[in-house]
């Protein structure tokens, strides 16, 4: 639309995020200092391990495919001011989902069985969610104590159908190995990066689209802004957020979907090192815009990719490298300290002054 | 010697200048009106001399000698106290506890209940209150916890009160008994300090005036020497026209038209047997004190609320269901409060417009929106309603008070609904803006459409409505014609107390 004017407010948010990340790399450098490394050297190894290379950027891509699936659902739900954090349950409901119809059904051709395991994913996952919300909507349960319980929920049940009536013959907890027809392939050959990630740029795109070009979109938006003003314009906001928490659910659950058809080819207990959580983080980082969501989910995934091979050759421990994540978001997710230490800058960018 | 001498006081907030240079004295034994509109800077400069607020210049003068307040127990040390807008009273702790509270009497380690009751009960005798000391404050009317925070104040021995905004949610009794309490303060040497932007009360009540508008100090001049008009002049900085307008000659058809309209709640009535009609070109006016069902009218008659009972007909036609049937079948609906129910505050002005109406083909088609639409649509409603923002899609919540009414009243009046449902609609705003949305909404009963006016405004009540309902206690208690009310008798029925007219006729000269 030719609109060529530089928002300088939202450089400041921009630069805000960057010195909040320069400044947990201080801090963790301090920390790695004191462990006993030397952290320009370790900082140089995550660096190249993540970003040195076409071979290390396949790899950091791996790592970050199921946080661009879990950050946009959290953000999806943010959107209609409803806080998700039953992702992680949604993810193991979908790839359980997904790798029973993947192993068991065998009579279809691809092109009806994978979609058809990865919608059933989805739609698992959905339900789920869905069901938090319903409890929500009619109940009044609290969604961020009810979806933290259903991840035991579902983690749980899953561990325990892996465990006892689908244990495989090697007595190893997982399911068996789904069928040829329900396999995603791979996105280049001799790398083990899978075509989800295809999924998730679409998936962020199209969302994108919906929250700000569709009705249900500006609907949800407007429960979220303020849930009593839609109620007074006619809005169902009860029906909004369930179908809002569907549509984050589903999107976890095809995660999970697709991690059992392109990585894993079945369910694995604790196949996700706490994907959930860590959608959490990465959509906060990207200040829940569903496209900065694609820099930080590859910053993340960069980040966990370059702390294995440091681990590996400079045996730094990872708990060191989680540490400085931790801070990252804590430091993004406190907005006024930031500006405190920004001050000058913002003084300068934001006009009026007032609180952004 | 002046008991407060203000120099110079200069407050930012961030790029804002709040209070540019304003100087401000009061003397012994005065009442001295603060007039301003809402933004003029009249509770700022006086949260300054509370100490709530730091200045970024000026000084402050307490009988001659230069002071600095850090906070208000500062403040308080210097016998300055201040009866906020909000009360901030703890309901279920008793009128003594509320009144002693942070410098209660002791025996020994604890709290001695018996001598601060004591002493409230004194001061509230020698201040002319009959109130029951013992009481929860959570059971007062609004007219007595107002007395009770004066007489927190007093208790800590203040000698310069401000008040701000006292009269908003009183009835006229209440405020009549209220200036008697100022002026024996008054003359008891206290010096009472009256934030308002209501010129009536100014005439009626101060003796001295200072008017502050944009954060600046227009003037300070003796009440005796002034007039309403100059001081509106002051307040505005132009020539506004005030009082009368045209009445309805109330010779449309029905337009709408609640019968027995009844809602309780846990068992206790809220609402009972409400039957209102109103007319093409009708304002109808609901007059009465908060809290008598005035929401709960609101919400049912926009559809958020299912009431016990009611047939609301529009132009004949029955209305039932949600709220979206209710727009839909061309009701208006102006929230209450603009900010709880009214607006989206993080979406754009743009976005604001259409809330509610985001179903018409207009705004979308086939589950999408058109952008484009919308856009222009925004566009010329800015320009139409005369709303000052950079471009539609600014937040709405980086807009004036008064700019963010006008988006409301240009959603719902551009929509031409056959009724509006319109509250509070100049709460808090601006007079150039309340004034433009009384012309829109006159302008809209002119072409035959009917509104219902709630307001806790009586002036607008007054100025606005054809027709007048006193809501008391979820009844319509009186019904009639706008002109055949006067204060006297609009106070009572608020009150629910019988209205005994003293003389007929001669009633004129009110403002």
């Amino acid at each position: 639309m030719g609109k060529f004017k530089l928002d300088t407010t939202k450089l400041y948010h921009f630069l805000r995020i960057v010195a909040a990340l320069l400044l947990a790399l201080i801090f963790g450098g301090v920390i790695l200092y004191i462990a006993g490394f030397n952290p320009l050297q370790a900082y140089k190894l995550i660096f190249k391990g993540a970003f040195g290379g076409g071979k290390a950027f396949l790899t950091t891509l791996i790592y970050a495919t199921p946080l661009l699936f879990t950050g946009l659902s959290f953000i999806v739900a943010r959107h209609a001011n409803i806080l998700n954090l039953g992702i992680e349950g949604q993810l193991y409901a979908g790839a359980m989902t997904s790798a029973l119809l993947g192993a068991y059904v065998t009579v279809l051709p691809k092109v009806i069985h994978l979609p058809l395991v990865l919608a059933a994913g989805a739609l698992a996952g959905g339900l789920y969610a869905a069901l938090a919300a319903f409890l929500k909507v009619k109940y009044g349960a609290n969604e961020v104590i009810t979806t933290i319980m259903m991840n035991y929920m579902a983690t749980l049940f899953c561990s325990y159908l892996v465990a006892y009536p689908l244990k495989n013959d090697q007595g190893l907890t997982q399911t068996e190995r789904i069928a040829e027809t329900a396999q995603l392939g791979r996105l280049v050959k001799d790398h083990s990066l899978s075509q989800a990630i295809l999924f998730a740029l679409v998936l962020i795109v199209v969302v994108n689209f919906v929250f700000k070009n569709s009705r249900f979109g500006y609907r949800a938006r407007a429960c979220g802004g303020n849930r009593l003003a839609a109620e007074t314009a006619g809005i169902n906001s009860g029906r909004i957020t369930i179908q809002t928490m569907f549509l984050s659910g589903a999107i976890s659950g095809l995660c999970g979907g697709l991690l059992v058809c392109g990585t894993y080819f079945r369910f694995i207990t604790n196949f996700s090192s706490g994907f959930g959580f860590e959608g959490v983080a990465v959509a906060t980082l990207a200040a829940f815009n569903p496209i900065a969501l694609i820099l930080s989910g590859i910053l993340w995934g960069g980040i966990k990719s370059g702390a294995s091979v440091v681990n590996r050759i400079a045996s730094v421990p990872m708990d060191v490298i989680s540490l400085i994540q931790a801070l990252v978001v804590i430091l993004v997710a406190a907005p006024r300290l930031m500006d405190k230490l920004l001050a000058p800058l913002k003084k300068f960018l934001v006009k009026g002054g007032r609180s952004v | 010697m002046n008991t407060i001498e203000m120099r110079g006081i200069t407050k930012r907030f961030g790029s804002l200048t709040a209070l540019d240079h304003v100087d401000f004295t009061l003397q012994k034994g005065e009442i001295h009106a603060l007039l301003g509109e809402n933004g003029a800077g009249k509770t700022t400069i006086m949260n300054v001399l509370y100490g709530l607020l730091q200045p970024d210049e000026g000084e402050i003068l307490v009988n001659g000698r230069p002071v600095r307040f850090r906070d208000s127990l500062d403040a308080i040390k210097e016998n300055i106290g201040m009866v906020s807008q909000h009360f901030m009273l703890i309901p279920v702790l008793s009128v003594t506890e509320n009144v002693v509270a942070g410098s209660e009497p002791r025996r020994g380690l604890f709290f001695d209940f018996a001598k601060a009751a004591q002493q409230v009960e004194k001061l509230a005798r020698d201040n002319g209150f009959s109130l029951d000391v013992r009481a929860r404050a959570g059971d007062l009317s609004v007219g007595e916890l107002q007395r009770v925070e004066i007489l927190k104040v007093l208790y800590k021995n203040a000698q310069v009160l401000i008040f701000d905004e006292p009269t908003a949610v009183l009835t006229p009794q209440e405020v009549d008994e209220l200036f008697l309490t100022f002026r024996r303060l008054r003359d008891e040497g206290k010096s009472i300090v009256l934030i308002t932007h209501k010129l009536g009360e100014v005439m009626q009540i101060a003796d001295r005036v200072t008017v502050l508008r944009d954060g600046h100090l227009i003037g300070s001049v003796e009440k005796k020497d002034t007039s309403i008009r100059e001081l509106v002049k002051m307040m505005v900085g132009r020539e506004v026209s005030l009082g009368a307008r045209h009445r309805s000659d109330l010779s449309g058809k029905v337009k709408c038209s609640i019968r027995d309209l009844s809602y309780t709640r846990g068992g206790l009535p809220v609402l009972s047997d409400i039957n209102i009609d109103i007319r093409e070109g009708e304002i109808y006016g609901i007059a009465g004190i908060e809290g008598n069902g005035q929401t709960e009218l609101l919400e049912v008659l926009t559809g958020l609320l299912k009431p016990d009972s009611m047939t609301l007909t529009l132009d004949g036609r029955q209305v039932t269901g949600a709220a979206v049937d209710f727009i839909r079948s061309g009701i208006g609906h102006v929230p209450e409060d603009r900010l709880q129910r009214g607006l989206v505050r993080n979406m754009t002005v743009a976005e604001n417009i259409i809330l509610g109406y985001e179903d018409k083909e207009d705004f979308s088609r086939s589950g999408l929106l058109r952008q484009a639409a919308i856009q222009a649509a925004g566009t010329r409603l800015v320009d139409d309603y005369n709303i000052k923002t950079p471009d539609c899609n600014t937040p709405v919540s980086s807009l004036s008070g008064g700019n963010q009414q006008k988006v409301i009243i240009a959603r719902v009046f551009s929509e031409e609904p056959d009724f509006v449902v319109c509250a509070q609609p100049t709460r808090g705003i601006d007079i150039a803006a309340s004034e433009y949305i009384h012309e829109v909404m006159f302008r809209y009963r002119d072409q035959g459409k009917a509104i219902l006016l709630v307001s806790a405004d009586l002036d607008e009540i007054k100025t606005m409505s054809d027709r007048i309902g006193v809501l008391y206690k979820g009844r319509i208690v009186d019904e009639d014609l706008a002109d055949n009310f006067d204060d006297d008798r609009l106070g009572c029925r608020m009150a629910g107390v019988d209205y005994v007219p003293e003389s007929e006729g001669d009633d004129d000269g009110k403002i």
